[in-house]
């Protein structure tokens, strides 16, 4: 019986392969992030101050959150089904995706300049923090935030982002997305009540899947509160120190916690030292990820190539390299080149050669003057109209993010549909070097183009 | 109780190696009896019987990996049972993975030597090592340890027809690199 000697014979497969299959149990019991191939979170902090508005009763302050929320059930990543009827049941119009993407290239032409750092900024999250506070302004405050975020209306803005956001949302054990809102609202502003809206929150639960704290600004142990909901949120990539204000009366945070794997990890046994060009002609050596796809995509534009790399959940990162002696930040000039780099070019098929740093680096933004130059001021006015949310006063002192993103080689080891993705690739169309040992841009573009991260990499040893 | 001091309890002749054998590894080798007879109170006998195995083999030896030289013995037992049982048409689990190794079997007629038994372990030992060490797991989980496609699907969030495939394409693969290497069984 020949499949009994085959039995004995794994019966008798040298201990250490033994050992090595019972203490991994198939991977479960290890942490996850050792697979991630991609790791990236971001926080947006709005913090709203208020003008004192005299004779309102107080209400007693309440312990815990006001509302707290129920994510979206989470599915297996090779779910195909529920992925699909999820898309089914949350609709996201074309329009609405051109609106996010529209403001992601605005918003990044004017984050991503030449600072001499390197900058990961995440358009989504602070698209989702401004709309949840959009959907709390009144007349010319709402008039202007939808306006820069290119909606109509609060309730096409508020449907449009509860779908956006559950078709977004996944958890599995792969990778990960989850945008996490929250609001904080402090009752009480010099001894004076401060009444919120039962109608915000509610449907900031409801659209935005916001949960509610009460809060008093005053203490320092609330700065730490917020700071410890956002590690939780982000798994403890991020933890910002986080300053309150007495002045202040809400804060609305966004986190985005985003890892994932590559289709085609990048073999560590391949990763090698080598130079990188900084844009002062020095030089600085780090290890790069090597890897050679004989039949791929890629894209030659006005002065760079691009090419992406897939994710498992679905998601792709791309990288744009310029060409020798153009900076990322000429190809970052304007909203439209920005998405020609990102979205456009000429496509090709062939051989691609990846030659790629693996880095790791924190970015702060302060986005107040970004949104003003886009024409948002009344949010920070005293005179705003944030009467969605509480009759008293109310206006935006400061907007805040702070972004982590990571790469390195991880991805499914050699899985079954690896490879399938060449069966029947064109007819190769030339060759493309993504020899990424210069100053280049990246972006994390979510499953239905939606940005995600954008960034420049200057010095991946930052 | 670390591995080692189980092995220093058998060598001293202390009769609580045999508890402390079955407290740390009953369940496991309980596991890959069961998914060999498909029956509990067999694979109770197997798993008395390779603890008793153990105590009569150690000493001499002095196994590097305790997991391994047990998981041998029970598997052994298990698998010689089964065949006792199905020549009384009373077999169990070990049809299944029995028929899927079966698809490993190479179909090439070389005039060569069959491969001896240890040949063929360290041939497949070899094989193991160049495949990834995902694939590598999954194909001993399944074909060692004999968990079922559908517990492994549960602990990895994979589904099972994604894993049923995975495991199809290794052991054609195994198939493919014998047949190469003119392996005769």
């Amino acid at each position: 019986m020949k499949e009994k000697r085959i039995f004995d014979a794994i019966t008798d497969v040298r201990d250490d392969l033994i050992e090595e299959a019972k203490s991994s149990r198939m991977n479960k019991s290890r942490p996850l992030w050792q697979k991630v191939a991609i790791l990236a979170a971001c926080v947006v902090l709005v913090v709203a101050g208020i003008l004192l508005v005299p004779g309102l009763t107080k209400e007693d302050s309440k312990i815990g959150p006001l509302l707290d929320v129920v994510y979206p059930e989470v599915y297996a990543f090779d779910d195909y089904e529920t992925r699909m009827a999820i898309r089914d049941q949350n609709p996201v119009d074309d329009a609405f995706i051109a609106a996010v993407n529209d403001f992601s290239y605005r918003t990044a032409t004017l984050l991503l300049s030449d600072d001499g750092h390197n900058k990961s900024y995440s358009p989504l999250s602070l698209y989702y923090a401004l709309a949840l506070a959009a959907s709390g302004a009144r007349e010319d405050t709402a008039a202007e935030l939808l306006d820069v975020l290119g909606v109509p209306d609060n309730e096409t803005l508020m449907q449009q982002c509860g779908n956006l956001y559950r078709l977004l949302y996944h958890e599995n054990n792969i990778g990960k997305l989850k945008i996490a809102n929250s609001i904080w609202l402090d009752h009480d502003y010099r001894g004076q009540p401060v009444s919120f809206k039962d109608a915000f929150v509610k449907q900031a639960a409801e659209h935005f899947y916001a949960s509610s704290h009460p809060v008093d600004f005053a203490q320092a142990e609330t700065g730490k509160q917020i700071a410890a909901w956002i590690a939780e949120q982000t798994q403890g990539t991020l933890n910002p120190e986080i300053e309150t204000d007495p002045e202040q009366i809400l804060a609305i945070i966004n986190t985005i916690y985003f890892y994932d794997q590559w289709v085609d990890r990048f073999a560590k046994k391949d990763t090698s030292e080598a130079v990188f060009h900084l844009v002062d002609g020095s030089e600085v050596k780090t290890d790069f990820m090597n890897q050679t796809f004989s039949s791929a995509g890629f894209s030659r534009g006005p002065n760079f190539t691009r090419a992406g790399l897939t994710l498992k959940n679905a998601a792709q990162m791309v990288f744009v390299l310029p060409d020798q002696g153009v900076s990322p930040y000429d190809l970052l000039a304007s909203p439209d080149l920005t998405r020609l780099a990102i979205e456009g070019g000429d496509g090709y098929n062939g051989e691609v050669i990846w030659k790629i740093p693996k880095f790791s680096f924190s970015s702060v933004f302060d986005l107040k003057d970004t949104l003003v130059s886009l024409g948002v001021e009344k949010a920070f006015q005293q005179d705003a109209d944030f009467s969605g949310i509480t009759d008293h006063i109310a206006f935006i002192s400061r907007i805040r993010q702070e972004t982590h993103i990571a790469i390195d080689e991880n991805g499914v080891e050699a899985s079954a549909y690896t490879k399938i993705d060449y069966a029947g690739a064109a007819q190769p169309q030339g060759r493309a070097e993504m020899i990424l040992d210069r100053p280049f841009i990246f972006a994390v573009i979510g499953q239905n183009g939606n940005l995600l991260f954008v960034g420049a990499c200057e010095n991946p040893t930052q | 109780m670390e591995d080692t001091q189980i092995i220093e309890l058998f060598w001293r002749r202390d009769e609580s190696a045999i508890r402390a054998t079955t407290t740390k590894y009953g369940r496991l080798l309980h596991s890959i009896a069961y998914h060999i007879l498909a029956n509990h109170e067999d694979s109770e006998e197997c798993v008395s019987d390779a603890c008793f195995r153990a105590w009569q083999t150690i000493p001499p030896q002095k196994p590097v990996s305790l997991t391994a030289y047990l998981g041998r013995i029970v598997r052994n037992i298990s698998i010689n049972r089964w065949h006792e049982k199905h020549a009384q048409k009373r077999y169990g689990g070990a049809e299944v993975l029995l028929s899927e190794l079966g698809e490993c079997v190479p179909a090439v007629e070389t005039v060569e030597q069959e491969i001896d038994a240890n040949e063929l372990t360290a041939f497949i030992s070899e094989w193991l090592i160049g495949q990834t060490k995902e694939n590598r797991i999954l194909f001993l989980r399944r074909y060692w340890f004999g968990d079922s496609v559908k517990s492994i699907a549960i602990h990895t969030g994979t589904a099972a027809n994604k894993l049923s495939a995975r495991l199809y394409r290794l052991r054609q693969d195994l198939k493919n690199v014998m047949e190469k290497e003119g392996i005769r069984l």
